[in-house]
């Protein structure tokens, strides 16, 4: 039998990677490169769609000055939304696709402004 | 289409095939200029009329005026011009501005399937001492979003091209071309055709409290999750036609009910993501829910109403054609007794307020007078109508109220009540919640205008034929 993963199990695991870097976050909340990039703003709203044909799963991420929060489920106004596979999500989180190449060959999606997604990237891989 | 795939993933296109692509349709062209009708006018009468130019040399000679315009606009200071693109990284500016100031960028009509020429009443429309210039225009930017959405929805790329018409010299040769009479306000060209390659995103936009405030002028609004844990969303879909066709009136809201945050900030943030002038977010929000507030509103509309339903029965029944002899003072009765307290029971009002000064144009060697003035008022009604849309989609209704930003008094009164600076313009307030209950002659909507007497083929005058 193979190592067959469900996407609800895919989507489980996304989640607890997710986790693992609002962690992180809070790890680091008053690093001077996370206070750069929330600047003047009261934060950022990170949000991703994990979708296949069938099945769809939200997650967002809400990251301050004072901290992140991983919360599992869809917000209405974010920074950024992503919308891919939980596998491509997965190594998009991990730092092992380039956005740009993945969004040209339409294997994943954004809806909302693209360079928080690319500062937000290079944040969890640094994680 | 989901309505809110649609809002997000629109583009402005500039790159179309032109005889190497496809033409668009007859039928789909219809479906486009259809959606229009179904956006806001004051009384119901849309301050638009629509030029429909698929004549070759026509769209030469809009693309030529483009290039020209653009060239001088652009071509005048590369500092002018990289402050333009500050969303661009400064190491690709000068490539940009190098292209750019050709004018070439500008030239799309050319390969595009078909131009829409806006035309705006100069607010020939009403009797009131102020001629709601910019709300007509705001009107039309509202009737061309929902084009715009309905292409996108299509498969087909538009953009809006700002520069053919900017300044008086080009109109009047436009209008000596075209028949457009000087009453009416031309307004940029708007392109739809075959696009070459979609856009898979667009330049970032500014964050939702970049642009919205709570109650009044600068006090920004802060989204719920930076305040606390938020209960669990579930942001319905719905097809962006059905969204588009079931936007309307609502002059009765069940002040019971509250509006969850989530919904507001939806409306707000699916609103930043509509078309304007360079990416220059040139619109602001404000979220009113103070009930003195919305109190003050209320009495404004209030005053405005008395004036409008307490005028003669035959000016009435001019106004109401839809609304049988007999039953027209029934609603009159109503809207007098009930009809203004809709921005009271409403949940919330959204006052959508822009800026006319954001650009150096003017100024630029003494170019392109009173040429782009109507491009702002025009931009701020598509985020006006995407506020609309994201509300419908969310099962919520809106009304329009022009009463209180409309007249110089009244507009004077609610800038300094809400702080708002001398160099935005209040253009709209929208009443935001759920649907009460109201009689049915007061439920009942206008017939739309048909196509033919709203859009012209070609020329000034020649009714459009259904392709």
């Amino acid at each position: 039998m193979g190592d067959f993963l469900s996407f609800n199990d895919l989507a489980n695991q996304f989640g607890a990677k997710l986790q693992e870097i609002a962690d992180n976050f809070n790890a680091i909340k008053d690093h001077p490169s996370l206070i750069k990039w929330i600047d003047k703003q009261f934060g950022k709203i990170i949000a991703f769609r994990l979708k296949d044909d069938e099945n769809e799963q939200n997650y967002y991420l809400v990251i301050t000055k004072d901290g992140a929060r991983m919360n599992e489920g869809e917000y209405s106004a974010f920074e950024i939304m992503f919308t891919a596979t939980p596998e491509l999500m997965m190594n998009l989180l991990e730092g092992k696709i380039h956005i740009s190449t993945e969004l040209k060959a339409r294997n994943l999606r954004v809806w909302g402004n693209l360079h928080e997604g690319i500062i937000f990237q290079r944040f969890s891989q640094k994680m | 289409m989901d309505v809110w795939e649609c809002i997000y993933t629109r583009r402005s296109e500039r790159r179309f095939k032109g005889e190497e692509g496809k033409q668009i349709p007859g039928k789909d062209i219809e479906t486009i200029l259809d959606a229009a009708r179904h956006a806001y006018g004051i009384n119901d009468v849309p301050q638009w009329r629509f030029l429909l130019i698929r004549d070759q040399d026509t769209k030469n000679l809009i693309a030529n005026f483009a290039q020209e315009v653009a060239h001088m606009i652009f071509g005048s200071s590369y500092e002018v011009f990289s402050g333009h693109i500050w969303y661009i990284p400064e190491r690709s500016r000068l490539a940009i501005a190098e292209y750019t100031q050709t004018g070439e960028l500008w030239k799309y009509p050319i390969e595009s399937s078909f131009v829409i020429i806006p035309c705006i009443t100069k607010g020939a429309w009403f009797e009131v001492r102020t001629p709601y210039f910019d709300q007509s225009a705001a009107a039309t930017g509202m009737a061309i979003q929902n084009m715009w959405l309905t292409a996108h929805n299509l498969g087909w790329g538009a953009g809006c091209n700002a520069m053919p018409l900017n300044d008086i010299r080009r109109r009047e040769i436009f209008s000596a071309y075209t028949g457009v009479p000087l009453s009416w306000q031309m307004a940029a060209a708007y392109c739809f055709g075959d696009r070459t390659s979609a856009r898979h995103v667009g330049p970032s936009r500014s964050s939702l409290e970049g642009i919205a405030f709570s109650e009044h002028w600068g006090v920004r609004y802060i989204r719920k999750a930076f305040l606390e844990e938020v209960e669990e969303i579930s942001v319905p879909k719905k097809d962006i036609m059905d969204t588009i066709k079931g936007v309307g009136h609502c002059y009765k809201f069940d002040d019971s009910r509250k509006v969850p945050d989530w919904m507001i900030e939806k409306m707000i943030h699916a609103a930043i993501w509509t078309p304007n002038p360079e990416n220059l977010n040139h619109w602001r929000h404000i979220i009113i829910k103070d009930e003195k507030t919305k109190q003050f509103l209320a009495e404004s509309t209030k005053e405005g109403f008395k004036l409008y339903y307490g005028r003669s029965f035959e000016e009435l029944r001019d106004h109401h054609p839809h609304i049988h002899e007999d039953k027209l003072l029934e609603y009159a009765e109503w809207m007098l007794e009930e009809g203004w307290k809709y921005p009271l029971e409403a949940d919330s009002v959204i006052l959508t307020i822009f800026a006319k000064d954001w650009t150096e144009y003017p100024h630029i060697a003494g170019t392109l007078p009173g040429g782009t003035d109507y491009i702002w008022s025009t931009a701020t009604g598509t985020a006006i109508q995407t506020l609309r849309l994201a509300a419908n989609a969310l099962g919520l209704e809106t009304q329009i109220d022009l009463y209180t930003v409309g007249e110089f008094r009244k507009t004077d009164m609610l800038i300094t009540k809400l702080g708002i600076p001398d160099s935005w313009i209040p253009l709209t307030m929208l009443a935001v919640g759920y649907k009460g209950d109201a009689p049915d002659v007061v439920q009942m909507e206008r017939p739309k205008f048909p196509t033919k007497n709203l859009v012209f083929d070609e020329v000034w005058g020649i009714p459009h034929e259904t392709l």
